[in-house]
């Protein structure tokens, strides 16, 4: 099946906004390599079972906690760090407030082991995300849950540095 | 009419042959008792589209079973079987010897003949043990040099050769730290002629070949979902088998290829399901509330391996089809997953997490005892040749997934480094 040349132009586009919108996250931009702007920043907010953001988030705004689109997992755990909570509602509340909106929430994990069980991996993180946010108001039928276990990593890289990285769940917005 | 979301080149597979590998296959460890073999050029072979004997010799080499005699190093080059002096070939020490004619005839076509000597036969040594001839259009010499290999391994081994088969797998490109591209590409067993099926910026995964080598099963995320398709690999043709919501995953065909075993989780947890291959007469097999996936048939079409935690941690299990009764197959190590048996039931290949790291390993599903495969690491999605003998498996080297082959007892290695991206998920053809 052949996609004419407009056709093919405007999924490009699509695609890279839609891939440019998971990696919106602030923090996940630090960590790609050769990404100059936030060199000198990294080690803000790093350690084992931490946010990864390194503010304070008791005073940011509704729009600041809706840009907060990633979430990170410790490794064999699909377990919702508590200083995600916050930003958490604030996407259920959007959901709710917004009926026409839908919400990809996208399970991810790192590299090791085998592929189809880490789809399941990454389910079992998607969905504890879409559980939460649940609990929080946002209606069942406005969330979509998808792995893509170790298939689409954030950062490039064979070690727990990487890998932090990419133990993540997503919220990618299909329609606001 | 598809989402304008999607990018999607869905390509046919070309007429014309690419030289270009993109993988390069080089033995890194060949047995101690290679057998020492002679492949003499074929006369008129260099006039020929295609050098016969060097896709045969490479063959040879890439089974980690024979040493070739360098051409450079061959004082003799007979091409008639009356010319054979086995004198010459016992001194330079070779077991055995190949001598072959290429010609061309009207219509662009070319009759190739070959002959087999067993160096050290007791009687009639200059007398071939095997002659064959063919006749071929130009365009089939590569798939006649491989069909020829495996004559002379079968002849040699009396185990059927696998040259004559193809691999599939993901390609995958970065571009300014992102993944830019997914190809699922077919090359053959050797790395040449790679083609691609599908190309998309969406993940691909888990290709499985139909038994019959002219279909290939894969998942992929084109539609923002994990969905299954099956593709005719000759024609492109593809049609979409399953896409439920939540996990559409790992498909592997039954051994009559009528059936196919699905993983689909129905948004609750993945469960081991089997459809028809036109997608229709679905049902259940596990239930529960345990992680179940990566099934794998029995040869003997009766019963599923599989992987699944309902013991705590990923270990491999066996439910029979007709009484649903389950049983645990690993009990060595805390991670053992995607199961594949070779063909006469013996052995189950799988990644295994030994000392903290994956590898490929081969249990023996009567005894219960464990080998580790690979010297590799960060192993996965081990996939068996179709004579039982080589185990392909995507690795880590030098930081970028490769390829990589053992052989199944642990003796051959093989490094298959990629020329564009990465590759993984290999699937390796039936004999075709």
């Amino acid at each position: 099946m052949k996609v004419n040349g407009l056709m093919k132009w405007a999924a490009v586009f699509a695609c890279t906004l839609l891939l440019a919108s998971c990696a919106n996250s602030k923090h996940s931009k630090m960590y790609k390599d050769g990404d100059e702007e936030n060199g000198s920043s990294v080690s803000q907010g790093l350690g084992e079972g931490e946010s990864f953001w390194g503010e304070d988030l008791a005073n940011a705004s509704e729009a600041q906690l809706l840009d907060r689109k990633v979430y990170y997992f410790d490794y064999d755990s699909s377990a919702i760090n508590d200083n995600y909570k916050r930003a958490l509602r604030a996407h259920a509340n959007y959901l709710k407030s917004n009926a026409g909106s839908k919400m990809r929430v996208e399970g991810h994990t790192d590299e090791r082991g085998s592929s189809e069980y880490n789809i399941a991996l990454g389910e079992r993180r998607a969905q504890a995300v879409a559980r939460y946010l649940e609990s929080q108001g946002a209606p069942s039928s406005q969330i979509v849950v998808v792995s893509y276990g170790r298939e689409k990593p954030a950062v490039q890289g064979h070690d727990e540095a990487a890998w932090k990285f990419n133990r993540r769940a997503v919220l990618v917005y299909e329609a606001k | 009419m598809k989402k304008i979301s999607q990018i999607l080149i869905f390509l046919l597979l070309c007429v014309t042959q690419v030289s270009h590998a993109i993988l390069d296959i080089e033995v890194t460890q060949a047995i101690d008792k290679a057998m020492p073999i002679a492949v003499v050029p074929f006369s008129g072979e260099l006039s020929a589209t295609t050098n016969l004997t060097d896709i045969i010799r490479h063959d040879l080499t890439r089974s980690g079973e024979f040493k070739n005699f360098p051409v450079s190093s061959m004082a003799q080059k007979p091409s008639n079987p009356a010319d054979v002096s086995i004198d010459y070939w016992r001194r330079v020490k070779m077991d055995a010897l190949v001598i072959g004619k290429v010609q061309l005839l009207p219509d662009n076509k070319y009759k190739v003949e070959y002959s087999l000597f067993d160096v050290y036969a007791q009687d009639n040594a200059n007398r071939p043990v095997m002659t064959q001839s063919f006749t071929v259009p130009a365009s089939s010499l590569r798939t006649l040099a491989h069909h020829i290999s495996d004559q002379i391994y079968e002849k040699l081994t009396g185990v059927p050769g696998a040259f004559s088969s193809r691999i599939a797998y993901v390609n995958v490109r970065w571009k300014n730290n992102k993944i830019s591209e997914y190809r699922l590409e077919i090359a053959d067993s050797d790395g040449y002629n790679p083609k691609p099926l599908l190309i998309s910026r969406e993940p691909i995964m888990s290709p499985a070949w139909s038994p019959d080598g002219k279909q290939l099963a894969y998942v992929s995320f084109e539609n923002y979902r994990s969905q299954i398709y099956i593709a005719d690999v000759a024609s492109g043709q593809r049609r979409l088998i399953s896409k439920k919501p939540g996990i559409n995953g790992s498909p592997a065909w039954s051994p009559d290829g009528t059936k196919l075993a699905i993983v689909l989780s129905n948004q609750n947890t993945p469960k081991l399901y089997i459809t028809d291959v036109n997608g229709s007469g679905l049902e259940q097999i596990t239930t529960g509330g345990s992680i179940d996936t990566e099934p794998e048939w029995s040869p003997d079409g009766k019963s599923l391996y599989y992987t699944s935690n309902r013991g705590g941690k990923p270990q491999i299990y066996k439910v029979n089809l007709a009484s649903k009764a389950i049983e645990r197959v690993t009990f060595e190590g805390d991670y053992n997953a995607r199961p594949t048996i070779t063909s006469d039931g013996r052995y189950a290949i799988m990644i295994h997490r030994f000392a903290g790291r994956f590898h490929i390993a081969a249990q023996d599903l009567k005894t219960g005892q464990v080998l580790v495969l690979t010297e590799t690491q960060l192993d996965q999605s081990p996939s068996l040749a179709p004579n039982d003998r080589m185990v392909i498996y995507s690795t880590l080297q030098d930081g970028k997934r490769v390829l990589s082959a053992v052989s199944v007892d642990g003796r051959v290695k093989l490094k298959i480094p990629t020329s564009e991206g990465e590759v993984q998920d290999p699937a390796w053809s039936p004999t075709l």
